[in-house]
């Protein structure tokens, strides 16, 4: 710390009058005998300052100085030594600089005894010395610290700095405020993350086959219990109904458009697992139930494209598949209604009299 | 040496004539003490941090800083951000089970409207589909502004303390059982008249009552709006079907 002070008083001086050697000699030595002289543990000033002026001088002592640097704290008087054999060579080596030196050199006592404050003004030139001395700041910081550079380092500004720091963090809640609805909605899991998180659920959404015309008559399906397609005009009342006897395909699927779901189990499913499935759906909105002769498997829920086979009414899977999909969340038509649809339970679709569709689905 | 000494100092030229001197950690501190001094001294609060380790500086400049943060967040939350009902919260309780409740309502209404033989009934279940069907698409419309699900496999009522007591078969308060519609909808001219305007009374009665129990829970200001003007309005149907079913000379039912 104390070395950046000193050095830069005594560098605009150097560069002007004498040659760029002698300054990078003359700032080693300097740096390196104020910090030692003063305090026997100004060791940060001791390396940094000694390693410039090594390399230049390329020296015994220069390389004295760089170790008695790092040692400086615990071996006070060698290092005083070394230092000052340095100093001594430097100016002999560039006779120019001698005054410029003695001169550097009274400048650069003062600042260390008065806490350099006076050199600070100067310490500006510092960072990019500093930058230009890696070595001597990893050697040398940490075990300094302590001692030598709390002196200077109470003269910090702290105004600036805790202005900046205040408007910074000001700044980064403004952003963090106004940044976490998005973070909060990207964590909060959509019913798509759900169903996708539903082992054996078979989607067909973008299949081809998935159109949703009105047609009469019986009409043909890829998928059994259909999950999607061209429907009967009148839908089957889905309002929590629960069906004892198998019911309109097509009118179920219209059903699906609408947004129901549609729970359908093989009618030798034992009965109390109907009624387990039952009661999931008994008058609640959007959903009803119905057997399903020759079904592949005991169970089967299907949306508007998306089903679920299941071979027991226990599976967990039933309650995720209702819990994503349930509420019409999923409705080709929000907001159409499961009510005024029909009751009846009767596997043939209401034929639209009259209206000459009857073979249109055939 | 040489070189690189020139470029150092020009660049510490050029920094001091722009003043900026706070990067360098060496460095830095004496430069900016050296402004602090030209520009009239040090302040209290540096005479508070110099008596701070630099441990302890860096300690209060954490804490300041996270303070800073606190205020800046909680003020920004509070002026701003409207707070969005959560999962489990009456709110979303209330906007899922009443869109079920008055998807009932529109079953009935829809049947009257088409079947009636009075037609100031008929205008009836128009006017009480049409209303309770808006009403379903402001609730669904919260639900998914909020970030919810439009339903759970929580059970009906569960939103209230108490409220599984009310709930029979997924029904919830007033509403009809799937016979007690069906049973409705094979009836015609007076006899559908009177059995809707009994069926109405008592699902609006129960609407009316689960409105109270949201409106206790302190719900937020859309909320409270909606089921307000929900109370008010039932209320005042309420009082025209007991007129209707006065005049039909038949009682209530349970």
């Amino acid at each position: 710390m104390s070395t950046g002070d000193t050095r830069r008083p005594a560098t605009p001086n150097n560069g002007k009058s004498t040659g760029e050697p002698a300054e990078t000699v003359g700032d080693g030595p300097r740096g390196g005998v104020l910090p030692v002289k003063k305090a026997t543990s100004a060791s940060n000033g001791g390396s940094r300052g000694a390693r410039p002026a090594a390399k230049v001088a390329g020296s015994k002592a220069a390389g004295g100085k760089t170790t008695g640097g790092k040692t400086a704290s615990v071996k006070a008087a060698p290092v005083v030594d070394e230092l000052e054999d340095v100093e001594d060579e430097a100016p002999a080596r560039t006779a120019a600089s001698r005054s410029t030196a003695s001169a550097r050199s009274t400048t650069a006592t003062r600042p260390a005894k008065a806490g350099s404050r006076p050199g600070s003004g100067r310490a500006l030139f510092a960072e990019a010395p500093a930058k230009g001395r890696p070595q001597g700041k990893s050697a040398g910081g940490k075990g300094r610290k302590p001692t030598g550079p709390v002196k200077v380092a109470e003269s910090r500004n702290w105004g600036p700095i805790a202005l900046f720091s205040f408007v910074g963090v000001l700044a980064l809640a403004i952003i963090g405020y106004a940044a976490w609805p998005s973070i909060v909605d990207a964590t909060k899991p959509s019913w798509k993350d759900q169903l996708a998180s539903i082992s054996g659920l078979a989607s067909y959404k973008g299949e081809t086959w998935l159109t949703a015309n009105h047609k009469s008559g019986v009409l043909e399906y890829p998928v059994y219990p259909p999950v999607g397609g061209d429907h009967n005009p009148t839908w089957q009342n889905c309002m929590g109904d629960v069906y004892t006897s198998e019911i309109s395909k097509e009118q179920a699927v219209h059903s699906l458009e609408h947004g129901a779901i549609w729970v359908t189990y093989r009618p030798d499913l034992p009965a109390d697992q109907v009624e387990k499935l039952a009661s999931k759906v008994r008058n609640k909105s959007y959903m009803m139930m119905s057997p399903y002769p020759g079904l592949d498997q005991p169970i089967s829920l299907q949306t508007w494209g998306y089903q679920l086979k299941v071979s027991d009414a226990n599976d967990g899977r039933i309650d995720q598949f209702i819990s994503a999909l349930g509420g019409a969340v999923d409705s080709q038509e929000p907001g159409a209604v499961c009510s005024g649809g029909i009751t009846d339970a009767t596997p043939t679709p209401l034929d639209m009299a009259g209206t000459g569709m009857d073979s249109a689905g055939q | 040496m040489t070189v690189a000494t020139t470029t150092k100092r020009q660049a510490g030229a050029s920094s001091a004539r722009s003043g900026l001197s706070g990067r360098s950690g060496l460095s830095g501190r004496s430069g900016l003490s050296a402004r602090s001094g030209a520009s009239g001294g040090s302040s209290s609060l540096t005479s508070i941090l110099r008596g701070l380790s630099p441990r302890g500086r860096v300690a209060l400049g954490i804490l300041c800083a996270l303070v800073v943060a606190v205020i800046g967040f909680t003020v920004g939350s509070a002026a701003a951000r409207p707070s969005y009902p959560a999962e489990g919260s009456a709110d979303a309780g209330f906007a899922r089970d009443m869109s079920a409740h008055h998807a009932q309502a529109v079953e009935l209404a829809m049947m009257a409207h088409q079947q009636a033989s009075l037609s100031d009934i008929r205008t009836l279940g128009g006017d009480i589909a049409l209303t309770q069907q808006a009403q379903i698409g402001m609730m669904q419309t919260w639900l998914k502004h909020w970030g919810l699900p439009p339903t759970t496999t929580a059970a009906p009522m569960a939103w209230v303390p108490g409220g599984d007591s009310m709930v029979r078969d997924n029904l919830m308060p007033g509403m009809a059982t799937r016979d007690e519609v069906e049973k409705l909808k094979a009836m015609s001219g007076r006899d559908f008249d009177v059995y809707f305007v009994q069926l109405m009374l008592r699902h609006h009665i129960g609407g009316i009552h689960m409105v109270d129990e949201v409106l206790k829970q302190n719900p937020t200001s859309d909320v409270r709006a909606l089921a307000e003007t929900m109370k008010t309005g039932q209320t005042k149907e309420v009082v025209l079907l007991q007129q209707l079913l006065k005049e039909f000379g038949a009682s209530p039912i349970n």
